[in-house]
Formats: structure tokens, sequence, C-alpha cells
């Protein structure tokens, strides 16, 4: 549970969704009042003995502005090139310019005023606009260069190296062979960024997150950098104040930040609480302003709760169960089609769920475009359609059966589903795929396995599995999600060696037109999903989150990463 | 007059032998008033008598009883599930009410009464009877012997139970409830042995031991007829907490894949599911708690009611 | 004497030099590694990389004994892999004494309470405060600490705002952690006085001390307690030395920051140098109190004494004097 959420809150981080696909356009032109709620802001005459506030949207905002929110994992450092637990990145938006945000869908400058991209969609320009660094010093383009270069630098061993080998050379240089200097990201002077991909890749910006390093500062504090407050360097919304390790950070306002004026938050508190329960009680008693709710029973207590409203959001993981092709069994399509039909979706989101997460249609969830293509209108409910076309799952079951065993009868059959987590909620779900999978395909017993995520992700990448579940966040490059499927690739262990569909997925990573990629994006999800049925998709991540009604401007679009600095509050009691 | 004076005693003027008559020996008279028993028959007798220790036991009879009987009895199949059934209240239908899954509470409770009972009753004999015999050799032998004894234990209580637990997952391939009573009993038996072994060094410095060593007695006859019966009361009141302790062992491991498989369950198990949701379902929490507790309260009840019977003082 | 002591300290690190390096091999032939735990997308020159900078790569008899190494020549345990910069000896400064100032309020108050109720179900058997007893150690072992602390968070401060939900710092901090953590000693504690009480009190020189018309609180004090020490201290050293690890439940429920969430989520993180380091102390500070408990033995009971002094240590022997 607490995996899912600090994953959950990298796609938040790093990712946004390019609503208007104007890849060869100059993109806005950096206009900080473009949240999707224009924001006033007037500063009436002091009066001689009582000053107005300062208004927003029309409301006079609270005049101590502060925000409380969880963190769901103690950060491991706040050394970017360093961390490998993924709700740091909440902090870090706070902390740093990146080149761009995406604010409600929108992608806006913030490091960078305006940027233009290539005919080709192989080179990205960034015109910087002025910024400081908490100390005084201009932020510069080589910041940019350097903070890229140092994750791609096989002696820092970044953990998240693998998600920016989009960048040219990168992987070359990951791998030793080249040296960074080589990158494609480089300063041709101080307030330009080039950035150069080694694929098409009109989702970049949505999909990665470029933050600049000082690197005088970076190598001054060296192994201490990030380890401690007052070790950073902000330039970002937010500086650091306090951290008391596994309990709260503090962030405060940054005056030195470009856009500083439409920062209204004076002060900002995470707090790092491990226990669901525990941030359920902060909730209810106003410790903390809002929080995302998975617990059914405790969503219809704050349904009942005055002050509080209910938001939904979705996000761009899907949970799934998928199969390993090098199994005797589930090399046949006919057996994992069975399996993937005869699941009972309904039940598991409505009841096991909750009802929090939307039911699952295919690969992608609903928020994933390509340029303006919503991929889920186009391509439409495959697993329905599956479902429609075979209404007799035990049926196309023992069709497998026999293909692979002659007269082997399916209730003769058994097989393993191997779980990653070892969590009470996940032994329940699987108690009830466990009783309805038996009785719908009449199988003699589906035995089940729990160990701990990194155990079990060992044993899948050895392909010592049958069947295995496990949710997957995307980030808004489509082709992200495809290239797990191809041949090598260890993330969703599917073991599935086909060169036409690498075939089809390198194609994509060369296609600019919007119309064909979505095209192939559309086949390629066609064929792991329906064609072979490499996953069985059963649901897409939500987020029903429980927000006091005196908080304003959080930014919850998936693949936002506005940070804090559009939230303020109106009558905080 | 005092009477230490023994003149009364010495002065034998005016009696003679005229004056007694020989009545002979009347056997009759001198019959022992019951029969010789031993310690154990005694012990059990006194143990009858304690009509809270009894209720211990039938407390434990009625337990075991339902286990066996609860499931088949039960309205509906433990395992079935029924999605439409969740949380379904308690009535004539469903008498313990239905679980998140629709399933019969009341058949899952004795379900799973059945591996709780048998693992917390054979786990902690186990380990109680290693932990005694570890203990009562290393005090036995002292010196060299015993510092090598408890140095193993240190090692073993040492070593992260966690690591062990996942570690004997990889290994094993069979699940079951031979290998949870394997990982409980791995290092489930040094408290007690620890335990046994401080009872015995007090004991041996006592002044029976040493009479009974004056005396030339067997070292394994002291053990035990002195060493051991003095020490029953700390096993039995380790084994009273041991019992309840292993049953919740019991949902740990199974929960790290190590214990019993799906769809089977058991009280510890059935608790640790109900934790989470405890404010606002209380009776998931409520029925395996009560029967863990009654477990434990039976156990108590004849454990101190043992006690009281092996007690050599207040034999009669 | 002396040279009893001496060679208990010896095997003290002898068990601690063979647990640790148990450990070591243990943990690192779990499979996962720590990029597993935590990263989705792990092309191979990523894990290599890794491997390198955190020495990962070497053959695991070396980095066991680069590990003894830096311990010797730096007194270091090694950095940290989930939390990059900070050594864990860091951690141990900072934590232990939290998870320890946390636990002993609940351990001493526990013990004492329970061996106070021990003592009275002992003196009054079968009735009133014996039943007591027995209730309050079916409750105390019964209910999953789990349970307790979220009611008690959810009465505390959710329904009733008396107290903060989370946090550290401040003494109202300590309240509930510490009343979530009173009621498992005492459970425990004041079954085994109940019992070896009873034990006591049926010898014959209590007989003897109450016909001479010792007053019941001085015969307590005098002649009971002092006997019943002996298991109450083999049990109460090792809790004592466990407080540095801190109770998983309580702190992570109450986000206090202390060691026991450190630990457990090491293993899961396959952190390796957190978690041989964490067992490190651990075991470090359960030996020293076995050790500890053994000289106990020494001064409480005289008869220990003088068996050691005279060097005669066990029922097999006959012969009284063995020199």
């Amino acid at each position: 549970m607490k995996k899912f959420l600090s994953i959950l809150l990298v796609a938040i981080m790093a990712l946004s969704l390019v609503a208007c696909g104007k890849t060869e356009e100059p993109a806005n032109q950096g206009n900080a009042n473009t949240t999707t709620e224009p924001a006033t802001t007037t500063t009436t005459e002091p009066a001689a003995t009582e000053p107005e506030g300062i208004v927003v949207n029309g409301e006079t905002i609270d005049e101590h502005q502060e925000i409380n929110v969880t963190l769901s994992d103690e950060p491991g450092t706040l050394d970017e090139f360093h961390n490998s637990v993924a709700a740091t990145g909440t902090v870090l938006a706070n902390l740093f310019t990146p080149l761009v945000r995406n604010m409600s869908g929108v992608l806006e400058g913030d490091g960078a005023e305006s940027w233009e991209v290539s005919e080709d969609g192989l080179t990205w320009t960034f015109h910087l606009r002025d910024n400081y660094w908490q100390d005084g010093t201009k932020v510069t383009a080589q910041d940019y260069v350097y903070s890229a270069q140092m994750k791609l630098k096989p002696e820092t061993a970044f953990p998240y190296a693998g998600n920016w080998y989009v960048l040219k050379n990168a992987e070359a240089i990951n791998n030793g062979e080249m040296d960074a200097s080589e990158l494609g990201v480089t300063a041709p002077d101080e307030k330009t960024v080039v950035i150069e991909t080694e694929y098409v890749a009109p989702a970049l910006l949505n999909s990665i997150t470029f933050y600049p390093q000082k690197q005088d500062h970076y190598e001054k504090y060296g192994d201490k950098y990030g380890t401690e407050a007052d070790t950073m360097l902000s330039c970002g919304p937010f500086i650091i104040t306090d951290w008391t390790h596994n309990s709260s950070i503090t962030l405060e306002k940054n005056d030195k930040y470009w856009d500083a004026e439409h920062v209204y938050l004076d002060k900002v508190t995470l707090y790092s609480i491990q226990e669901q329960t525990t941030a359920y009680n902060m909730l209810e008693n106003g410790s903390i302003d809002y929080l995302g709710v998975t617990d059914q029973d405790y969503i219809e207590r704050f349904q009942n709760m005055e002050g509080l409203h209910n938001t939904k959001v979705e996000y761009a993981r899907t949970f799934m169960w998928f199969f390993n092709l090098k199994d005797k069994y589930f090399s046949n399509p006919k057996i994992r089609k069975a399996i993937a039909i005869a699941f009972d979706r309904d039940a598991t989101v409505e009841v096991l769920l909750g009802g929090v997460p939307r039911k699952a249609a295919g690969l992608y969830a609903y928020v994933m475009y390509e340029g303006d293509y919503n991929i889920r209108e186009y391509n439409g409910d495959l697993i329905q359609k599956m479902i429609d076309e075979n209404p007799d799952a035990a049926a196309l079951l023992q069709e497998g059966l026999d293909e692979v065993e002659p007269g082997l009868k399916a209730a003769d059959w058994s097989f393993k589903v191997g779980f990653g987590s070892t969590g009470s909620s996940m032994h329940q779900q699987a108690e009830y795929w466990q009783d309805d999978l038996i009785k719908k395909l009449g199988v003699k017993a589906i035995e089940t396995s729990f160990d701990d995520y990194a155990m079990a992700m060992d044993n899948w990448q050895t392909g010592d599995f049958q069947v295995a579940c496990l949710s997957w966040g995307s980030n808004a490059d489509t082709a992200y999600m495809l290239n797990l499927f191809t041949t090598g690739s260890n993330a969703i262990p599917c073991h599935y060696d086909n060169e036409e569909f690498d075939a089809l997925v390198n194609k994509l990573n060369k296609t600019v037109d919007p119309e064909e990629r979505i095209k192939l994006v559309a086949e390629g999800e066609k064929e792991v999903v329906y064609d072979q049925t490499l996953v069985s998709p059963i649901s897409y991540n939500c987020g029903n989150i429980f927000e006091y009604d005196y908080v304003r401007g959080v930014d919850r679009t998936p693949f936002g990463n506005s940070g804090f600095k559009t939230i303020y509050t109106v009558g905080r009691p | 007059m005092s009477p230490m004076n023994s003149d009364w005693v010495n002065n034998t003027e005016g009696l003679t032998p005229e004056m007694f008559k020989t009545v002979g020996v009347d056997t009759t008279k001198d019959r022992v008033l019951r029969p010789h028993i031993s310690y154990w028959q005694d012990a059990w007798r006194r143990f009858r008598k304690n009509k809270l220790a009894v209720f211990g036991l039938i407390l434990l009879i009625f337990l075991t009883v339902m286990v066996i009987f609860g499931p088949i009895i039960a309205p509906h199949p433990h395992q079935d599930t029924n999605i439409k059934e969740s949380y379904h209240p308690i009535d004539s239908e469903y008498w313990f009410g239905a679980d998140k899954l629709g399933r019969d509470y009341f058949a899952r409770v004795w379900q799973g009464g059945r591996v709780s009972i048998f693992i917390g009753i054979t786990g902690a004999l186990i380990c109680a009877v290693i932990g005694c015999i570890y203990g009562g050799v290393a005090s036995y032998f002292g010196g060299r012997i015993d510092t090598f004894m408890m140095r193993i234990v240190e090692i073993l209580s040492s070593i992260p139970y966690l690591l062990v637990v996942i570690l004997l997952s990889m290994w094993m391939d069979a699940k079951g409830v031979k290998t949870l009573l394997l990982a409980m009993t791995l290092t489930g038996w040094t408290g007690i042995a620890r335990l046994v072994r401080s009872q015995m060094i007090t004991l041996r410095n006592s002044d029976y031991v040493l009479a009974a060593r004056l005396l030339g007695v067997r070292p394994m006859k002291i053990v035990t007829s002195h060493l051991i019966p003095n020490t029953i009361g700390i096993i039995i009141v380790n084994i009273t907490f041991r019992v309840p302790s292993l049953i919740f062992s019991e949902a740990f491991l199974s929960f790290l894949g190590l214990g019993i498989q799906a769809p089977d369950t058991s009280w510890g198990a059935l608790c640790s599911a109900a934790q989470t949701v405890f404010t606002f379902k209380p009776y998931l929490m409520f029925f395996p708690a009560i029967c863990i507790a009654l477990t434990m309260l039976a156990f108590t009840l004849m454990g101190d009611g043992l006690r009281d019977a092996l007690d050599p003082r207040q034999r009669k | 004497m002396l040279k009893y002591v001496l060679k208990r300290i010896l095997y003290m690190f002898l068990v601690l030099f063979i647990v640790v390096s148990i450990t070591f091999f243990m943990i690192h032939s779990i499979p996962g590694d720590p990029l597993t735990a935590s990263v989705e997308n792990l092309p191979k020159a990523t894990r290599e990389n890794y491997y390198a900078r955190y020495g990962l790569d070497q053959p695991l008899f070396i980095q066991y004994i680069r590990f003894w190494k830096l311990f010797f020549t730096e007194g270091s345990l090694g950095e940290s892999l989930k939390y990059p910069g900070r050594m864990v000896e860091e951690f141990i400064y900072k934590y232990a004494p939290v998870s320890f100032g946390l636990g002993i309020w609940g351990l001493v108050i526990g013990v004492t309470l329970g061996i106070l109720l021990g003592i009275m179900a002992a003196l009054h058997k079968n009735r009133l405060p014996d039943y007591l007893a027995t209730l309050i150690a079916l409750i105390g072992t019964c209910i999953p600490a789990f349970v307790l602390a979220s009611l008690v968070q959810y009465y505390f401060t959710v329904k009733h705002m008396w107290f903060p939900t989370a946090g550290w710092g401040k003494p109202i901090h300590y309240v509930l952690p510490v009343l979530c953590m009173t009621l498992g000693p005492i459970a425990t504690y004041c079954r085994y006085m109940k019992s070896t009480t009873l034990d006591i009190i049926g010898q014959d020189y209590i007989l003897t001390a109450e016909s001479k018309g010792l007053r019941r609180p001085t015969i307590i004090l005098r002649h009971v307690l002092r006997n019943t020490l002996m298991p109450i201290v083999t049990m109460l050293a090792p809790s004592v030395a466990g407080l540095l690890g801190g109770s998983f439940i309580i702190e992570s429920m109450f986000a206090i920051p202390g060691l026991g969430t450190y630990f457990v989520k090491a293993i899961n993180s396959r952190d390796y140098t957190m978690v041989i380091g964490m067992n490190f102390l651990f075991t470090a500070t359960y030996v020293f109190s076995l050790l500890v408990v053994d000289l106990l033995y020494l001064v409480i009971d005289p008869r220990v004494r003088l068996e050691v002094k005279q060097n005669r240590r066990s029922v097999a022997s006959n012969v009284p004097d063995e020199q």
C-alpha cells in the first residue's frame, strides 16, 4: 500500500500531459498567469488602520499561509543523483526550477521562458529566464547541463538512469563507452539549453524533469549534500528550513524565486507518516490539510464529515496480472486469454478496492494521450471485446490445455500466481481471485505465493513464475509502456521475444507524425492485450483525495509537477 | 520442680515386675489408614479437585470440539467467497456474520482454530521440552559445557528472526504446517532454556540439594526429583504465554508466505486481517481474539492447577 | 572472580562476531537488491554502476573483510544504501536514544505495576486481585499491539483532541506511546511474579518468618522479593537491551523517529549496511545484557557467589570443592 502511494507520487512529479501537441511552434511564452483559474492579485493601498489582505480569484486569502501534508515515505536523500526513494520527488519539485512544469495539464516554463522543437522532433531548444540561487548567484544553462551529465555518468550510479536513456548518447555514456560531455544536453550560451534525443519523444517534457544543480556547491558538500537541510541550495519556490529525519520537513517561501510574487504559502510542513491509520487520524483532527484515502470505510467516514470535500484523481498506473511466456502452459495464448477473461474485474474494483480505481479497458489508463488522441477513445475497450468474443472462459482454457498437453483436463490442472506484497489487503484480494477463478475455470487449484517485492521481482526476472501480479506506473510517453514488452526487457518480465513487436516499437520511436504514432501505439496495445494477452489489466489507479474546504489551488493533474506553488488557503479556522 | 530433675525417672521404689503384664502386639490397630500413592497420582487427584483447573480443561476440550465440528455444522463452507454478501451482518444465516469476501465467519473462525490450536499447543510443548532439556543439561553439567551451550542460545537469539524466516521460505518448497512448526520452534525454545537454567542455578545451591548430594544421590535423580518439580511453575507460566504468542507468530509467518496457504486460515491471520478495519467492523477482530483469549485462559487455569498439583509441599 | 568476568567478556565478543558474520551472509543470500526494491526501470548499466559505487560487485568475502576493516580502522558501520551520504552509526547515535528513552518508560512502569500486581495476586490467591491479574494478562497478550495503538490514538487524538496524533520533540509526545507500551510488560511480569512468589511463599523459611511474628510487608520486602529476583532479572535484561530496537508498530503508528522503523524497512529494501549495522548494535547490547544478568546472579544470590568462588559449578560434581 505504501509502496503504491509512493510510486503514485513519482507519476505526479515527473510527468505531464501535452494537452496541445504543438511540437513545431514555440510553446507558451512562460506567462506565469496561465493557470486554469487566472489569478488576479491586487494589493490595495494600506489603509491607515487596517491593510486589506491579498485577493486571489476574488477571495481574500488568510494572512498566514501554510499547508500541512503527508509524505508517504521518508526521503532517502535530497541529492537527486543518489536518491532511490520515489516520495523525494515531491520535495525536490519545490526546491528547484525544472525547465518546464506541468501546471493543470498545461506546460509552462519555469526555469525556461520559452522553447522550440525541431522539425524532426529530436532537438529541443530552451531559452532560460532570469532566476537566482538562494545564495544570489544566477541559475545558468550550465547548471542544467551539469545536472543531466551527472545523472548519466557511471560513477554517479544514478538509480533512475534508465529513464534518461531517451537523451542522445545517454545509454553509451552510462555504459562507460562515451564521455559525459557527449550527452545530448548542451549549453551554447548562458541562457540557452539544447536537448537532443535518441528517438522521437513528443512527451519528453512530461516524462523526465530537468533540474539545475550548482556544480561548485555540490562539490563543496560532496557525499554530505542532500543529507541535511543546511546542505541544500534552492532556486525554486521554496527553501528547506528544517528536516527532522523520519518525522517532518519544513519548507518556507523563497523570496528570490522569479515568480515569488505568485507564491502565497509562507510555510509548508510535510510529515513523514508510514502508517495509513495515523494519516487518517491526522486528517480527521485537522493536523493535515488533505490526504488520499483508499480504505472504503474511511472514505465513508470522511464523506460524512463537515468541512471536507472529495476529489477523484486518475493516474496512469495500471494494476495487472502478467504471464510468463517461457512457461510450458503460459506460452499458449488461449490459456492466457482464458484467465484474463474469467477475471472478475467488477467485483475487484467495486468491492475489493472500494470503488476507488477505474476498471481497465486495455494497457493504457484513461489519462494517456498520444498527441491529441486519447488512447482509450481511439482503441476502445479491448478487454470487453475479448470477453464478448469468448463468453466461455472455461472452454477456451480447455482448448488451450488440449493444445499444450492433449488429454489434460482443466479439473486436473493447477497453476501458481505470485504476489510482490505481503500485506493483508493483497492476501484478501488473492483469496477472492483464487476462489472465484477456480469456480469459473474449473481448475483443480490455484496456488498463491507472497514474497516481499524485491524477492518477488527477482524471481520474476529469472523466469521463476507462471503468473504474477503487479502495478506499473507509466509516464506520459506512450512508447515507455510498449518498450516494457520488447525482447530482453525485464521491467514487466513476460519474457516475450518477438522481433515484429520490437520492430513496431522501433518504428514508433522514429515517427513524428501524431496520426502515424497513434496508429502504431494502438497496434502495439492491441497486440499486448488482445492478440497475445501478455498481460491481463485489472484496473487503473485513482486517488480519492479528501481536502479541507479552506484549501485552494492544489494541482492534481496526472503527470503534473507544479509542487506547492499554486496552493493557498482561505478561511482556515 | 524442674522436669530436668531425673529423680522421678530413676526412682523405681514401689514398683514390682508383677504389676506389669505383657499384652502382646495388636497389629490391627496399626494399619495404614490410606493406601500409599505416588507423587503423580497424588498430583492428579489434587488437580481434579481444583475447580478452576478442571474448568480450564473443559474449556480446552470445548474449543477442540468446536474446531473439529464447527466448520462442519456451519451453514456455509469456509472458503466459499460470495462477494455480494460482503460484510453480511450477524444473523441466523451468518452466525458470526460474513467477512469482506462474503465468507461465513463462523466457519472461518473454527476452521482457523484447527491450525491455531494445533500449532499453539504443539509448538509450545516442543519449545518447552527442548528448552527444559537444554537448560537442564546446561546447568547440570555446568562449566565449559554450560558456557558453550549458552553461547549458542545467545547466537540464535541475536540473529534477526525476519531474515531466518525469509531464508526458510526460500529453501523450503513445501509450505504448510510442518514448515511453520520448524520456523517457530527454531528459536522459540531459547527463552525457556534460559529461564530453566536460571532456576536450576538457584535451586542447585539449596540446602536440600546439598543434602541430597552429601547423601550420595545420583545427579540425574536430583535433577528429576528435586530440580524439575520446582521449576515446573516457571515452565508452565511460560507455556501459557507461549501459546498465544505462537498463534500470533503464525499469522506473521503466514503473511510472509511461510505458513498455511489460502484459503486455509488461522486465528492469528484472521486477527491480522481484521486490524485495519477494526474501528468499523469490530466483530471481525472480536471473534478470533476471544478464541485466542479463551485458549490462553484455559491454559492459564490448567497451568495454575498443575502448579498447585505438582507442588510437593502441598502433598497430603 | 575476575577471571570469570574476563572470560565472559571474551565470550561476548566472540558471540558478537559470529552473529554479525552469520547475518552478513544471510542478508546477502536473499534474492533482490536495493535497486529492485525501489526502481522500476533498471537497465544493466545502471545496476552495474550502482554496484560498483557501493562495492556490491566485489565477491562476498571481500565485502565481508572490508566491512570489518572499516569498522576497526574508522569505527564506522558503512554508508546506508537507502539513505546515501549518511553513515549507519549516525542513525544509531541519533535514534537509538529515542527508542530507548521511550521504551524505558514503558518498561519501568509496566514492570513495576506488573510486579506489584503479581505479588498481590499470589498473596490473595483465588480472590479478586488474582482474577484481575489473570484478566490483565489475557488482555495484554491477546490484544495485538496495533489494535491497542490505533484505539488509543483514535480515542485520545481524534475523538478527544487531548494529544497530538504524531510527532516528536515535546514531553507530551511520550504519553500515548508509553501508555501502549506498558500493557505488555504488566501482563507478562505479573504472571511470572505471581508464580515465583507462590513458590517462595510455600518455602519453610517464610513459614518461620511468619511464626516469628514478622509483619507481612517486611516478609515480602526482605525475603520474598529478593528471592524472586532471579527469573525476573533473567527476563528483564534482554528486554532492556531490546528497547534500543524500539517497537516497530508503536513507532510507525505515532511517527516516532526511532530505530524500530529503520530496521524493518532496511530488510525489505535490502539496505545491507543498515541491516548488518543494526544487527551489530542489537546483538552487542543483548549479549552485554546477558553478561550483566550473569553478574547480577552473583550479586543477588550468595549461593551462586560461593559456588563461583569455590569453582564449584555443577550438580554432577560430587566433590564439593574442586580446586
